[in-house]
């Protein structure tokens, strides 16, 4: 054990007492953004297609990006496939958060929630795999036929996997893209969903007709509309591309 | 000396793995998305002049809150909203409550499962905040939701009808006071 002489132990001990003084006093707490403020986000709905008059799911293909972070705990960005009430009052959503985890390095979790009130959760928010950023990933929230629950899904490449059920007192509304984030401007917003789709109340996919921004909180990013089922969110000053 | 040093430092990495994985484990806690709710118009609906005017859209009778004042305006589910899933939105800003909303819509449960519903989600709810069942107006069930920091908004069936009443600074009491009070 006595493989170090005295000069690198002390380098050692010096290191290890910095990186604790640094984790303790910066790593947890890292916040230059204001992390008080309420979350901001981008909702945008879809336009259902003639003859439906509710969706009862929503589906979102969405690409997980690399993003700045502000160092919130324990959220920073999320993006979500979303089904509300039409009031707004009452949702249910899955997606990912990309966030950092207690050594300060970015992570990119599988969620799911439900709630009403607006903001009060009633399920979750649970957090539950792990997934790699740069590609794109389905996500599903589809209401169980003549019930007021309703089961989230994931898909990153190996087919559904069904990440729980969440009750609740609806069972249709708008279906939604969200994008979100905590820390103002210290956190990027770059979002990307495409292939929009929403389960109607004969329990048909469909894609929706149309989308438009239904909510814009987030300051320095801005929704872009591609196609009738896509859109992105670009910062401010980039160009308007897809 | 150094060994015991080196020790420590070790110890110190241990205990600082550790805090990371509670950090992880925390990231899986129940810390609610604080959405930022328009209370301006909370169901991004369309302003209408009066009462008459907002019924003329609805699929049920509209009834005015009483005990507010005027309300500072009324909103209605936008046009494109199936006529089944429209609301009404009465705004009040008022001197003892500050802003308050009262929502009046159908119900998205058929009425004779609505208090079953309700008081299923009570059961269910492990938190943050609170969720519980309390009678008002003389007894009828509602469903009471106060957030983590203290808002409330109060749920109920009148009829075939489902009143909400939302604000964002109500708190229980004051929530409960004014249900029993339109």
């Amino acid at each position: 054990m006595n493989f170090l002489n005295k000069q690198s132990r002390r380098r050692l001990l010096a290191t290890s007492v910095l990186t604790v003084l640094w984790w303790v006093v910066l790593g947890p707490g890292l916040a230059l953004a204001d992390c008080s403020t309420p979350e901001q986000n981008i909702f945008v709905s879809e336009v259902l297609q003639q003859g439906d008059g509710s969706a009862y799911g929503s589906l979102n293909n969405i690409y997980v990006f690399n993003h700045d972070l502000a160092g919130c705990h324990p959220y920073n960005f999320w993006a979500t496939a979303h089904l509300k009430t039409f009031q707004g009052d009452k949702w249910a959503e899955v997606g990912y958060d990309d966030t950092l985890n207690g050594l300060n390095q970015e992570i990119w979790d599988v969620f799911l929630e439900a709630g009403i009130n607006y903001d009060q959760a009633t399920c979750g928010p649970t957090e539950s795999y792990f997934i790699n950023p740069n590609q794109y990933v389905l996500f599903k929230v589809t209401n169980k036929p003549n019930t007021t629950n309703f089961n989230l899904y994931v898909d990153y490449g190996s087919g559904w996997i069904l990440l729980g059920s969440c009750d609740n007192s609806f069972s249709h509304g708008t279906a939604m893209g969200e994008t979100g984030r905590k820390g103002e401007t210290a956190t990027g917003a770059r979002d990307d969903h495409k292939g929009l789709q929403y389960k109607n109340s004969a329990g048909t996919w469909r894609s929706s007709s149309d989308i438009f921004v239904n909510q814009d909180t987030i300051s320095n990013w801005h929704y872009f509309k591609c196609t009738h089922t896509r859109y992105v969110v670009l910062k401010d000053g980039t160009p308007n591309s897809c | 000396m150094a060994r015991r040093g080196i020790m420590i430092a070790g110890a110190v990495m241990i205990l600082l793995t550790a805090c990371s994985r509670e950090g992880r484990d925390t990231l899986s806690s129940k810390v609610p998305h604080d959405q930022d709710v328009n209370w301006d118009n909370p169901i991004d609906g369309v302003p209408v002049a009066s009462l008459t005017q907002a019924a003329q859209s609805m699929p049920f009778q509209v009834s005015q809150p009483m005990g507010l004042g005027t309300p500072a305006r009324i909103l209605v589910s936008r046009p494109d909203v199936p006529t089944e899933g429209r609301s009404v939105a009465f705004v009040f800003d008022t001197a003892s409550y500050g802003r308050v909303i009262v929502f009046e819509r159908l119900p998205e449960v058929d009425p004779s499962q609505y208090d079953v519903t309700n008081e299923h989600l009570v059961a269910i709810f492990n938190g943050p905040g609170a969720l519980e069942i309390d009678l008002v107006r003389g007894g009828t069930k509602a469903l009471v939701a106060t957030t983590a920091e203290g808002r409330t908004g109060v749920y109920w069936l009148e009829g075939k009808i489902e009143f909400y009443v939302s604000g964002p600074t109500l708190t229980k009491t004051d929530a409960l006071q004014i249900v029993n009070g339109i």
